[in-house]
């Protein structure tokens, strides 16, 4: 088993035993390179959470594209496992696809400590703007969500 | 795999928080305590050799 189908296993397996037997609304929030592992889980169990959110440093694009350029940049330290999900399984059904959102963190603060600090007033953003409520969002020209590039 | 659980008392919701590469949830405290603020419950982790999870080299002080 690879390290990368070995942190899956585990990461499935703190799912089941810890957050999933609470039955409670269940959000992703993956940040930069920590996106694949929660999407690899959510495209094995799509019916398991209601909406995720990618948060990207650098640009906002469309979830798959988002997963590729961030395959491109952790393949390495996941070991380029084409056994995982989303290697073997690129095109996700629109329905998952329709729970992910993917949103640009200002480019100015992409330095680490300032992204740490930032992530509050982002959060507080989506809170006011209704995404954990499932509306729709959209924070101006720079970002986009990924549930309307899917419909285009 | 190190997780960290912030709970709350009646959640209207649970957050699965993944942070990036290099990165630990130990840096996000003000996040994790702004979402227990309005009511999520937080399930903080740490990828594989980040932060307080286990190391996959044998040099403790890489991530890789």
């Amino acid at each position: 088993m690879s390290d990368a189908q070995r942190y899956l296993k585990d990461f499935t397996e703190f799912m089941d035993k810890s957050v999933l037997l609470k039955d409670q609304p269940l959000y992703f929030l993956g940040h930069s390179t920590g996106v694949p592992v929660g999407f690899e889980y959510a495209i094995l169990n799509p019916q398991k959470f209601k909406r995720m959110l990618l948060l990207s440093p650098l640009f906002a694009i469309r979830a798959q594209a988002f997963l590729r350029v961030l395959r491109g940049i952790v393949g390495p330290f996941l070991g380029n496992d084409t056994t995982l999900p989303f290697q073997k399984n690129p095109h996700f059904d629109k329905v998952t696809e329709s729970k992910i959102d993917s949103f640009s963190l200002i480019p100015r603060l992409q330095w680490r400590w300032a992204l740490a600090k930032n992530l509050p007033n982002t959060i507080s953003q989506l809170v006011t703007k209704g995404w954990f409520d499932g509306w729709e969002w959209n924070f101006g020209d720079d970002t986009r969500s990924s549930t309307s590039t899917a419909a285009e | 795999m190190n997780v960290a659980t912030f709970e709350v008392n009646l959640p209207r919701g649970a957050v699965v928080f993944l942070p990036g590469k290099g990165n630990t949830w130990l840096e996000y405290l003000e996040l994790i305590k702004y979402l227990n603020e309005i009511g999520f419950t937080v399930y903080a982790t740490d990828l594989p050799g980040q932060g307080l999870s286990s190391r996959l080299s044998s040099d403790p002080y890489r991530c890789i």
